[in-house]
């Protein structure tokens, strides 16, 4: 898969999440409501990040979704976690991709932002998988 | 809670060592760049890397063997769990053993002899979660830079996973969700 493409793949994992957290941040209190906040935002810079990126690489950004349907209901706290907790975990799969995809200069900064999204994941879950985004 | 390797884990063990190896086996990545037919074998330009991180995964095994003797109970075995997923990413990075064939070629001590020497003195098993959990965070900062360096784009897709469980990891113990 070519760096573009992987870009956009990711972009719309990134838009997902996004609207995964704007759920997610409606189902929690407190302390987690903040870090759903926090996270919601960091995906946004790295959405409006990839945008530019993908423009660079000559490839137009396609738009977001109006809407996602996340795949179960999100109707309490612990289905709220494990949502965040999921979307994290595939979009740290998914940096790995556009890692693998992009040029040496890139790739650090890609794996530590898969990293980033890994760490977030476990901090929801509580639970780290060996590899993530594998499923 | 982090406990033994789900049958998740394993399934998704088995997804990725396939995706590389299919990936390997290709001669020309999508992206046009150079891929060895043989990962690991002589004309593999990644050799060196294999060995290296091969090397340091092994040194991250032999670590919670060590950390394991003075862990005690379901601490113990929430640990050892962790570490146990440095062995799948020596397996996926370095399957044919490069670091334990240099170590014995230079005569220097490598993978084989790590993992029979204790890599931690006797300590409490707060200062073992401690030691653990340093380590995890510098081999999760070394694999973001040993990604960089990979020529065959599966092989660094599979490091800068291994860096992202080494992060994970790391948050596991640093929030005592392995203790």
């Amino acid at each position: 898969m070519s760096e573009s493409d992987s870009a956009v793949l990711l972009l719309d994992g990134t838009e997902a999440a996004v609207y995964a957290y704007g759920l997610v941040a409606a189902r929690v209190t407190g302390a987690e409501r903040s870090r759903a906040l926090a996270a919601m935002a960091w995906h946004r810079v790295q959405r409006d990040a990839l945008r530019a990126r993908l423009t660079v690489l000559g490839s137009a950004p396609p738009a977001a979704a109006a809407a996602y349907t996340p795949p179960f209901p999100v109707t309490d706290a612990a289905a709220a976690r494990r949502l965040a907790a999921l979307v994290e975990d595939r979009l740290a799969g998914q940096w790995a991709g556009l890692a693998a995809a992009a040029p040496a200069a890139r790739r650090t900064s890609d794996a530590l932002a898969a990293q980033t999204c890994a760490v977030r994941s476990v901090s929801w879950s509580g639970v780290a998988p060996v590899w993530n985004g594998a499923v | 809670m982090p406990t033994d390797l789900s049958r998740r884990d394993v399934l998704r063990l088995g997804l990725v060592v396939a995706g590389a190896a299919g990936l390997a086996a290709c001669t020309t990545a999508s992206n046009g760049s150079p891929t060895p037919t043989d990962p690991g074998g002589p004309e593999d330009p990644d050799r060196a890397l294999r060995a290296e991180i091969g090397r340091d995964e092994s040194r991250l095994v032999a670590l919670y063997a060590a950390a394991a003797a003075v862990l005690t109970g379901a601490v113990a075995s929430r640990v050892a769990a962790v570490g146990a997923r440095h062995d799948a990413y020596r397996q996926a990075i370095d399957p044919d053993g490069l670091a334990t064939a240099s170590a014995t070629a230079s005569g220097t001590p490598g993978a084989s002899t790590a993992a029979t020497e204790p890599a931690l003195p006797p300590v409490t098993a707060s200062t073992a979660v401690r030691v653990l959990t340093a380590a995890e965070t510098a081999a999760a900062t070394a694999r973001a830079t040993q990604a960089a360096s990979a020529v065959d784009p599966s092989l660094a897709r599979v490091v800068v996973l291994a860096g992202a469980g080494a992060a994970s990891a790391a948050a596991v113990l640093a929030t005592g969700r392995a203790r």
